[in-house]
This record gives structure tokens, C-alpha cells and sequence, in this order.
């Protein structure tokens, strides 16, 4: 044994239960013996699933962007509108903080967890020995921030429920939000399905 | 050989006798300093107190009315399951579904999990598939999404400012409190622990 670490699990040819984090021999076969998990060096297939996903994500964002994905009339007056343009109507209202909200949840953070799992994607194609730790955070980032996307579908969900009084004043949920539901649950899946070890065992190879 | 009487050090390898330690204690290798076991303090009462006061707020969040949309002289009174009914008459219900999932039945599910996990651990029973409902919590985790739904009624709200009235109701403050619980129920939550008591 060489420098001054211990070296991977998987060097050692042991496997950690992904979900409990038992460590079991890899010529064991069978699930984890202390919580019933399949046992996997590493997540299966990952690099496929993951690029599956974002591509699918990435497709469906256009529509996502271009459907309108609701509707308000009030007193009979009233026209559909996109996620970015439900943005625009809050800044025209005068409610930057709400706006901005909108757009960062609705634009910012897909756009973001679609190019950033690309980025580590083909990172971890092209073998980069790239700042392996800061691309590790870059994954942790994108894993909790995903979650906020559902913030323009709950506010859908809300509005349509709330104002529901008919001629008086009514909102309608338009066929972009279906849309937009399925990106963030693509990227939300896609993030799961990355193994970020995949990014150390690329550094590990270069040791030797 | 009796196992629970000796521990060998994973760092050096030197055998130690198990002994009682004082609760938060920390014991180390004699030779290396390495940390062969900890006594923590009990975790598992918090996190069921705390499971029972969710358990009380998610039944408040969802019998009691959420909010009021008042225009008018009309009144429009609206649940926490409103929203899942109202996209689904608009014939969007694959978006309703995964309202329900990420506001309602997600945190439904953790709740009933973390009893159908701690009651058994607390009472050192064995109950089945415990360790299948551990995992399931792990799993389900990620998707309760109360405080982006909070997120969004404010955005909903700043976007009825100017034509209507909006007031919150019982419901509304014990989901938001709901939130706050059950965060610190996950925080007290030392999953190494369960897994212990589990196996």
C-alpha cells in the first residue's frame, strides 16, 4: 500500500450499501445483509440513464417555455400566458422579488441542472482530473436545488383552485405546466441516477 | 469467540475489551486514537415526539380550510387537496398527481414511516419488513416538498394582490409548522443509529 490513504472501497474490492453503508466483500453475492438493498459498486448504468434523462429533460423544456401554463381572467378580460411571461407580469407589477422567484426557480435552476449534468457528464467521458472536489459540490448543488423548480407548478395548482368564481374571476392551468412537471421530474431523476464516485475513479486510474 | 466482548481497532488492529461508556462518550484505540464506538445520546425519543406533534399538524392541514379567496362579496373556500381536484376536472391529471404526491402523500407517507420505524425500535420489537421501511424513508425523503408549496402560495398570493383578498386558514399555519417539525424529526433522526437497533 502506497501514499497515505487507505484507498476507495472499490479498490479493495468492497462494496457500501448505498442506502444503510455497510461494507460487504464484492465476491458476496446478494443483497446487503443488514438492510436488504441491492448491493452495487457503483449505481448501475449510470452514465446511460443519467444522459437518457437530461436529453429528455432538455427536449421537453421547450414546450415547457412555449405552452402557455396559465390563464387569469378577471371580469371576462384575461389571456394565457408562459412561465417567462407570468415573470414579466410580476416586474410589470411592480413585484421584483416575486419575478425574480419565478425565474430563478423556473428558468435559472433547470437550465442549470441540464447543462451543469451534461458538463459532469462529459467530464467523466473525456477522464478530466478537473478539480474533482468542486465538481462533487457542483453535483450536491444540483441535487438539493431541483426541488424549487415545483414552485411554478404548485403556484398553478394554487391559483386555479383559488380562483375559481366563474365569470367573476377564474384562472386556468395551461398545457405548459404538464410540461414543465416532466422536466423537473426528469432532471430530479437524472440527478439521482449520476454516481459522483464515477468522477473519482477517473482520478484514481491516473495514480495508477 | 465472543464478539460483543471484543472490538479490534479498524485503524491498528489491537484488541480492545468492550466496556460501558457515559452517554456522548467517545471511545478510542489505546494505541492510535481511532474511535472504535460512540454512546449517543437518545435521538430516538426526539424524533418520535416529534413524529406524533407532525402527525397531529398533517391532520390539521388537511381537515381544516387552507385559504380564502374573497372578491366581491363571493367567497371561495379552498383545502390543501383542493388544487389535486381542481387540475383534474381541467383534465391535467398526471400534473395533479404529482401535487398530491409532493405536498400530501409524501410527507403522509414519511410520517407514517417514521412510527411504523421508531415505535418498534423504541420497544426493541422486531416488526415486519422494519428495514424495508427504513429504506422506503430514505427514499420518499426527497420528495415532500412542503416549504416549496409555501414558496409558491406566496408567489400565488403577490399575484392576486391587486384584485382580490386573501386570508390564510387554520390549516395554513399548521402546515407551515408542519415543515419546521418535521425538519427537525429528519435532523434528530441519526439513521446510523436505526440501523443498529434494526439489524
Amino acid at each position: 500500500m502506497s501514499g497515505r490513504t487507505l484507498g476507495t472501497a472499490a479498490s479493495r474490492g468492497l462494496i457500501a450499501c448505498h442506502s444503510c453503508g455497510k461494507l460487504s466483500p464484492k465476491s458476496e453475492k446478494g443483497p446487503c445483509t443488514r438492510c436488504g438493498a441491492d448491493r452495487h459498486a457503483r449505481k448501475p448504468m449510470s452514465l446511460q440513464r443519467t444522459w437518457a434523462l437530461v436529453i429528455s429533460a432538455a427536449i421537453l423544456y421547450i414546450p415547457a417555455n412555449t405552452f402557455p401554463v396559465m390563464t387569469m381572467i378577471i371580469s371576462g378580460k384575461g389571456e394565457p400566458h408562459t412561465v417567462i411571461g407570468g415573470a414579466i407580469i410580476l416586474f410589470e407589477t411592480g413585484s421584483w422579488s416575486s419575478g425574480l422567484l419565478v425565474i430563478f426557480a423556473s428558468v435559472t435552476v433547470p437550465c442549470f441542472k441540464i447543462l451543469g449534468l451534461m458538463y459532469l457528464l462529459l467530464s467523466v467521458h473525456f477522464k478530466s482530473l478537473w478539480r474533482p472536489r468542486d465538481r462533487t459540490v457542483m453535483y450536491r448543488v444540483i441535487e438539493l436545488v431541483g426541488r424549487w423548480s415545483m414552485i411554478d407548478m404548485f403556484m398553478v395548482s394554487i391559483l386555479a383552485a383559488l380562483v375559481n368564481l366563474g365569470a367573476l374571476a377564474l384562472v386556468e392551468p395551461g398545457p405548459g405546466a404538464t410540461y414543465f412537471a416532466a422536466v423537473v421530474i426528469l432532471t430530479m431523476f437524472a440527478a439521482m441516477s449520476f454516481d459522483p464516485r464515477l468522477i473519482w475513479d477517473n482520478m484514481e486510474k491516473k495514480d495508477g | 469467540m465472543a464478539d460483543e466482548q471484543l472490538i479490534a481497532c479498524h485503524e491498528c488492529d489491537l484488541l480492545h475489551k468492550r466496556k460501558e461508556i457515559p452517554v456522548g462518550g467517545t471511545a478510542r484505540c489505546s494505541r492510535c486514537g481511532s474511535v472504535l464506538y460512540k454512546r449517543p445520546a437518545d435521538t430516538i425519543d426526539a424524533a418520535l415526539a416529534l413524529a406524533f406533534t407532525s402527525a397531529v399538524l398533517f391532520v390539521l392541514a388537511n381537515a381544516y380550510p387552507f385559504m380564502f379567496f374573497k372578491v366581491a362579496g363571493r367567497v371561495e373556500v379552498n383545502y390543501l387537496i383542493t388544487g389535486v381536484f381542481t387540475l383534474t376536472d381541467y383534465g391535467m391529471p398526471p400534473l395533479a398527481g404529482l401535487i398530491l404526491l409532493c405536498s400530501i402523500l409524501a410527507p403522509g407517507i414519511k410520517i407514517f414511516l417514521m412510527f411504523y420505524v421508531l415505535i418498534p425500535v423504541k420497544l426493541g420489537r422486531k416488526a415486519p419488513g422494519l428495514t424495508r421501511a427504513f429504506r422506503w424513508l430514505e427514499t420518499t425523503g426527497p420528495w415532500g416538498m412542503i416549504e416549496v408549496y409555501m414558496m409558491g402560495v406566496v408567489v400565488a398570493i403577490v399575484n392576486l394582490l391587486a384584485i382580490a383578498s386573501i386570508e390564510f386558514g387554520t390549516a395554513f399555519y399548521c402546515f407551515v409548522a408542519l415543515f419546521f417539525v418535521m425538519s427537525a424529526a429528519g435532523a434528530k433522526l441519526d439513521p446510523h443509529l436505526v440501523w443498529e437497533r434494526i439489524e
